[in-house]
């Protein structure tokens, strides 16, 4: 909400330290978000009258003025550029000395031979443009010598009030000057309408004595408990308002309609009662106020035609056709234009129930329903009608009826006494108030307190105009806030407690980060929706993904896996000029909309990373190395070193992969991932000239550890090492041989690594059909409690060797 | 005696008589000496088997018994010295030999080392970390969940009636099913309270959306949830733990920090907290409150024995003030000049 500062500043007998009010209001809880200045900062300017005005005798475009300033009655000589300066016209006048808002001093300048002392200004250079070249025209009204500051209402302020949606009684002029009445104590004049009208009913400039009534009928009371309306005749709707009406309004962003709407706006901006005018000519006199049934439609003011709900309160006109929204929007039709004569103001109060969410359900905007759904005083009603009429008869003219009033304010609409201890505001704040400091909190913010007789409790029931204070600890926050949190001095808890976990998942998570870091590869943290072309391409096959009804900028899906994002980020960065790239994420998938822990989840954590051109950079001491399958093959090996039983599968059907360069990866007999190099289709649509590498991990594989690694002792014997070279089919893969070796159990080996894979002529050499054979060279170790002899390696060596040639038919290379 | 023994015996005396002028010429050729094989060269001439002060030596047998000893004396001292000059010949030029090899080996140590580089972390984990490494401290849980939510977990159990104006607050993007995708962190309290007991102590790092897309707001950013449940927690514990928590994250032990009064349903009485920026102005940096009562009991937790406390921040919001990062934007780029300038950063 939004309120020019001398709005506030008129029921000020003497100005407060609007600074202090504003920090104070913003500590508790009434945010000021900004304080701006209609106009920039300049000074020295005044309103002034060109007396003379002829040409300047050495220049066809100048004048030469004498200007009356009020500087004693003395006229001022200066030479003025603009075409529409002439005798007689008022105008801003930069005397010297003065500065401009673009930082511009003024003084004595001789113009072609002729000194001028000042400047006449146009509206841009003063920064309040008018949109005409030339000379900003004053009224002829305007005082001569009064600075144009004061004049134009330059040095207003426009306040920006973040109210928090609890305070809807604070979206108004009187809310504001209540509640910095309440905390900062500077009390201010009640605001005409209040200190009139509270009472009787009397009409500044209507002296007719017709007693004219609208009627109403209200079939849902418990939705609308106080109805007001009264009958206006004759009015001129194009009538002007006053200027500061209209500013007031405008600075606060309403727009200027006709006069009667600008009043009913500027009486809700001023007490908080939103109300709406009916063209009588449209509506007839008898409303009517009811649920909606769900065929009827309504075409709303701003032109929109909806389809009516039964779930929604609107107003009836004489036929009980629907003519507004209640509380939200009136109607198209029945609305006031400017040639309206009769019209019917309502004033109203509806239950916040019945208005909350309407206005998102029709897709509207609604000053009026933005204050109901938040709560508005039922007790204001009567008020702000009378108010409202005195305004249009003093402005408008026209003659005021009486006013019809339906109040069905039940008991349950009263706020009922809330009971309290002491001793509890004290404990949930952590401080020791008096308990007349606490009575004194609440009666300031217009509480009424009563305490029981020991002393211990209060009963406290809060003003008409508060929704937000239903149970104790509300009442606690009036306190604290009143009080000020920053008076609470801050303690740290001091209650007995159990150290923290020491592996919580998160920081299991930062381990894995930690050493992919240490690999040399860049953490990236991507959107979890993308556009459903990349989820297409590089998501997981076979999954639906999850939509997003009302995505933004193109992400209309949750992603399935985590290689959007790291080639997206890929390619962002190639366009950059980057060349070779590693990058990960950790992050979540999303398979679907359920979450639970365990299997089956369908919002899994993942752990993705993405290898791309050489892996190591040309430096001085050698060239790059392109990277390939087995780097990236590495960094999940590293990643894995802590569980047991970790294997790579052949994959050749995953969608996004090269089928012949693609593993499963398994723990145990757990599928936790997949990691490949991209698919040449896939890269070719993605525009990629080198094909990335990437893997995927589902990390619930993290559960798998439980046991903490056991150590066997290290023999001091010596190894003892050998190397064989078996001739395999090349589909025979070369982990599988060495899976099967273990499992064989052969005595003392304690380790073995395929040293070499040559497939080639060399082979053929020895003939073998080269194109259907490779050569696998292994080296073992073997280790016992005791020297080995050759006798032991050679029988656990001819061991291997039969189990291999038998199982894989696989050759000795000799 | 025979003529020729005295011969011998007067020849051998001319000899002794030689021995200073060989030593002097000796020494003279040593200390010329440029190489070590020269060097060895010399040790031959002088000393070595038909050296020129062994064969001297040699005249020994033929000196008479008596005289003998002093012969040897003589000669012996003679080689020594010529030994000793020899030796320290000897080092020097292993020394000289020495110096020209480390010469000669030189490298250039400001030539980057060999190996690849390390990566970086996002500087949202950096952040991250800084967080659960202060509030591991103070015993917190973490927890995790679900960034897909039912209104139930997001709203309703967080004291967001339906169609509540305070719904507004929050922007929500809407799945298929009519789900949601958090707006906050806030649900991991109902979760976490779900399945423990109090006391409740635990914080919730995690993603989180909300339809809005400009330089200081992404649709998706990070929250840290943080939750402290048990008897006697009161708002000044909230701001003990909070104004420790942000001096220690921001290591600024006079960081001033302010609370001040906001709204939000499910906490009651509520706060936004600010920190004061260098430049003087306050910037809010978390919304935080003592846990509203219909939260507490949606969490199977009686309010009149319990009390607690829960705050929100913004991960993204730490990190840009912690780093200099003017731009929310940045951090969802991925650009690798950008994440790389966090290479070793803490």
């Amino acid at each position: 909400m939004k309120l020019p500062r001398s709005w506030l500043e008129s029921y000020f007998e003497q100005q407060p330290d609007w600074d202090m009010i504003w920090s104070k209001l913003t500590m508790a809880g009434i945010e000021i978000e900004s304080v701006c200045p209609v106009a920039p900062a300049f000074s020295g300017i005044v309103v002034a009258q060109v007396v003379e005005c002829v040409r300047h005798p050495d220049a066809d475009k100048l004048s030469l003025c004498k200007v009356n300033a009020g500087v004693n009655d003395q006229l001022l000589q200066i030479v003025c550029g603009a075409s529409n300066v002439r005798v007689g016209v008022k105008v801003p006048c930069a005397k010297v000395g003065a500065v401009l808002p673009d930082g511009l001093h003024i003084s004595e300048r001789k113009m072609r031979g002729i000194t001028s002392y000042g400047m006449l200004c146009s509206g841009n250079e003063i920064a309040c443009s008018d949109g005409v070249d030339g000379l900003l025209i004053l009224s002829d009204d305007a005082p001569v010598g009064v600075d144009i500051r004061d004049y134009l209402g330059l040095n207003e302020q426009i306040i920006e009030f973040k109210i928090t949606p609890n305070r809807g009684d604070c979206l108004s002029v009187a809310g504001i000057l209540r509640e910095i009445e309440a905390i900062t104590g500077c009390k201010s004049k009640l605001i005409p309408a209040v200190s009139n009208f509270l009472s009787v009913g009397c009409y500044a400039a209507s002296d007719t004595k017709v007693v004219d009534r609208m009627q109403v009928t209200v079939n849902a009371p418990e939705y609308c408990p106080n109805y007001s309306g009264l009958i206006i005749r004759d009015v001129d709707n194009t009538a002007k308002l006053p200027d500061y009406i209209q500013k007031r309004l405008s600075y606060s962003g309403i727009k200027n309609i006709s006069a009667v709407v600008d009043i009913a706006n500027y009486v809700m901006l001023e007490l908080g009662q939103p109300m709406h005018a009916f063209d009588v000519a449209v509506t007839g006199e008898h409303l009517q106020v009811r649920m909606a049934k769900n065929q009827e439609t309504l075409k709303l003011l701003d032109g929109s035609m909806v389809d009516l709900q039964d779930n929604t309160l609107i107003i009836c006109d004489s036929q009980n056709k629907p003519c507004a929204i209640a509380g939200v929007m009136g109607g198209f039709d029945s609305g006031i234009n400017l040639h309206t004569r009769d019209l019917i103001l309502e004033s109203a109060y509806f239950n916040p129930i019945i208005i909350a969410g309407k206005t998102k359900q029709y897709g509207v905007t609604s000053d009026a329903a933005h204050r109901y759904e938040r709560g508005v005083d039922p007790y204001l009603q009567h008020v702000a009608i009378l108010y409202a009429a005195d305004l249009v008869a003093r402005y408008c003219g026209g003659k005021v009826g009486v006013v019809t009033q339906v109040n069905n304010l039940a008991a349950s609409d009263k706020h009922l006494p809330i009971n309290i201890k002491y001793s509890e505001i004290n404990h949930l704040i952590g401080v020791s108030l008096e308990p007349v400091q606490v009575n004194t909190i609440l009666q300031k913010l217009g509480f009424s307190v009563t305490s029981d007789i020991e002393g211990i409790s209060i009963n406290v029931i809060s003003p008409s105009y508060r929704f937000d204070i239903t149970i104790k600890q509300d009442i606690i926050e009036e306190v604290a806030r009143s009080y000020g949190y920053d008076s609470i001095q801050p303690i740290m808890p001091c209650v007995e407690s159990d150290l923290a976990r020491l592996e919580n998942i998160q920081e299991q998570f930062i381990e894995l980060k930690q050493q992919l870091v240490h690999m040399g590869y860049v953490e990236i943290v991507s959107y979890s929706f993308v556009e459903d072309k990349y989820e297409k391409l590089l998501g997981c096959s076979g999954i639906h993904p999850v939509e997003i009804l009302n995505p933004i900028a193109g992400f209309n899906v949750m992603r399935t896996s985590l290689f959007a994002g790291l080639v997206k980020a890929l390619i962002n960065n190639i366009n950059r000029g980057h060349k070779n790239i590693k990058l990960f994420e950790l992050a979540r998938v999303f398979y679907g909309e359920n979450y639970f822990v365990g299997e089956g989840n369908e919002q899994p954590l993942k752990l993705a990373g993405l290898l791309y051109g050489n892996l190591s950079v040309p430096k001085w001491y050698g060239h790059g190395v392109e990277a390939d399958f087995f780097d990236l093959k590495h960094v999940v090996e590293e990643l894995l070193l802590d569980y047991e039983q970790v294997s790579f599968r052949s994959y050749s059907d995953y969608p996004v992969f090269h089928p012949g360069r693609c593993a499963k990866i398994l723990v145990g007999d757990k599928l936790i991932g997949t990691i490949g190099q991209v698919h040449p289709k896939i890269g070719q649509q993605l525009g990629l000239d080198k094909l990335p590498y990437m893997f995927e991990l589902d990390l619930s594989f993290i559960e798998l550890k439980h046991s903490v690694a056991k150590i066997r002792p290290v023999s001091k014997f010596q190894k003892v090492e050998r190397d064989l070279a078996f001739i395999l089919a090349r589909s025979v893969a070369s982990g599988e041989v060495i899976a099967k070796i273990w499992q064989a159990n052969i005595a003392n080996l304690i380790d073995m690594n395929v040293f070499d894979v040559y497939q080639g002529d060399n082979l053929t050499n020895v003939g073998f059909d080269a194109g259907m054979v490779k050569s696998v060279a292994i080296n073992f170790v073997f280790q016992a409690d005791k020297t080995l002899n050759d006798e032991e390696i050679n029988a656990a060596m001819a061991k291997i060797i039969d189990m291999v040639t038998t199982k894989f038919e696989a050759q000795l290379r000799q | 005696m025979s003529e020729a023994q005295n011969s011998e015996a007067q020849n051998y005396t001319v000899v002794l008589g030689q021995l200073p002028l060989i030593l002097v010429k000796a020494v003279q050729e040593v200390s010329t000496t440029a190489t070590l094989h020269e060097l060895e060269q010399l040790k031959a001439k002088y000393i070595g088997k038909a050296g020129e002060i062994s064969l001297i030596m040699q005249q020994l047998r033929i000196v008479p018994v008596e005289q003998k000893k002093d012969f040897g004396a003589a000669v012996n001292k003679i080689k020594s010295q010529f030994e000793q000059a020899w030796i320290d010949k000897k080092d020097q030029l292993l020394e000289q030999e020495l110096q020209a090899k480390l010469a000669a080996e030189n490298i250039d140590v400001t030539l980057t080392g060999r190996g690849n580089p390390s990566g970086s972390f996002h500087p949202i984990s950096l952040s991250l970390q800084r967080m659960l490494n202060i509030f591991k401290q103070l015993g917190f849980d973490v927890a995790d969940g679900p960034e897909i939510e039912t209104d139930y977990y997001n709203f309703l159990a967080l004291n967001f009636p339906h169609n509540h104006p305070s719904r507004a607050m929050q922007d929500t993007f809407y799945t298929q099913n009519r789900n949601i995708l958090r707006t906050h962190t806030s649900p991991l309290q109902i979760r976490f309270a779900e399945v423990n007991q109090p006391p409740l102590k635990v914080i919730a790092p995690g993603r989180v959306y909300r339809i809005d897309m400009d330089a200081t707001h992404s649709p998706m950013f990070h929250q840290l949830e943080g939750l402290w449940v048990d008897k006697n927690i009161s708002l000044a514990n909230l701001k003990g733990v909070l104004i420790e928590f942000l001096r220690r994250f921001f290591d600024n032990n006079s960081l001033r920090v302010r609370f001040r009064a906001s709204f939000f349903p499910f906490t009651e009485p509520s706060a936004e907290i600010d920190i004061m920026s260098e430049d003087g102005s306050w910037l809010e940096v978390a919304g935080c409150g003592m846990v509203h009562p219909n939260v507490l009991s949606n969490m199977k937790i009686d309010p009149e024995i319990y009390s607690g406390f829960a705050f929100g921040l913004g991960i993204d919001r730490f990190t840009m003030l912690r780093y200099g990062i003017d731009d929310l934007r940045l951090m969802f780029e991925n650009d690798i000049d950008f994440l790389t300038q966090f290479k070793g950063a803490r």
